[in-house]
């Protein structure tokens, strides 16, 4: 890749990370400039739907071509379902040993962020299973994986950095502490898999089908 | 009166669908509320920006 093209590439990229990271007060901004009050409706939760959907579809059509070229090549592989579960099951084990060295060496719990999302779950099931197994996984691997792949050429650079930066941000919503710095290592463990996969597979739906599958299982087995 | 008994019992299935959904949008509110520490977020910004910014004028070939 040439200077050209990574200058270029880094711009797409720096405007997708601030475009997701503040496209939550972007549509805020809006509702209240129109009148949209703080008390909770039907409108408000169709205007939010509505909002993310929108942010997906711009994602989507910034990087159209290499999505499609990807998902051209996922639908002719022939071993991708075993890829996905295979990365999948790499994630439930090492997430799994992750927190139980938390647990039993540093002792610490679930962390805020975690806490969030089951106290939400409860709440409303559908909404957080609709955000976890097609939102985020598809939102989240352009943001954090594909952004950084744009400009970082080398293999294990890229996954460290997309791996700090997804951790990060996974806990940067909340107070951070000794606590929650050392509740980013299943973050990054989760997400050095994914970029692991994205790298080895070179086709960014691999990452998210196992993001969809093992947040999938998980929603299903924080249900039972 | 049968059809007064259906019409009671389709807003009620009405009212419980759109409890449901309010409950729904409280769970995205609840995402914006999370945001107070908004200057950690800022600064972990700033920092992924300057690194890719750096990363793209250093060059970094296979």
């Amino acid at each position: 890749m040439n200077k050209t093209d990574l200058g270029k590439n880094c711009l797409i990229s720096i405007s997708v990370i601030l475009l997701y990271f503040f496209w939550p007060t972007v549509l805020k901004a809006f509702w209240e400039t129109f009148g949209g009050g703080t008390s909770v409706t039907l409108g408000m939760f169709i205007y939010n739907v509505v909002g993310y959907a929108i942010l997906v579809g711009i994602l989507v059509a910034i990087y159209y071509k290499p999505l499609k070229e990807n998902w051209i090549k996922f639908c002719k592989d022939k071993k991708k379902i075993v890829s996905i579960l295979k990365y999948t099951a790499i994630l439930f084990i090492g997430v799994l040993i992750c927190n139980s060295i938390l647990k039993y060496v540093f002792d610490v719990g679930v962390i805020e962020n975690e806490a969030d999302l089951l106290v939400q779950f409860e709440k409303s099931p559908i909404w957080i299973l609709l955000m976890v197994t097609v939102y985020y996984p598809i939102v989240e691997v352009i943001v954090f994986q594909k952004t950084i792949r744009q400009v970082i050429e080398k293999p294990w650079i890229f996954i460290f950095v997309s791996s700090i930066f997804f951790g990060y941000f996974n806990i940067a919503f909340s107070k951070i502490t000794l606590e929650t710095l050392l509740g980013t290592l299943p973050y990054i463990f989760l997400n050095a898999v994914l970029a692991f996969s994205y790298y080895k597979k070179d086709n960014i739906m691999v990452p998210i089908g196992t993001k969809m599958l093992y947040n999938l299982v998980v929603t299903i087995i924080s249900f039972l | 009166m049968k059809l007064e008994m259906f019409q009671g019992e389709a807003l009620k299935i009405l009212d419980s669908q759109v409890e449901s959904l309010t409950v729904q949008v409280g769970a995205i509110a609840g995402n914006a509320n999370n945001a107070t520490n908004l200057n950690y977020v800022i600064i972990g910004l700033v920092v992924v920006i300057i690194v890719l910014i750096v990363i793209t004028l250093l060059g970094n070939k296979k």
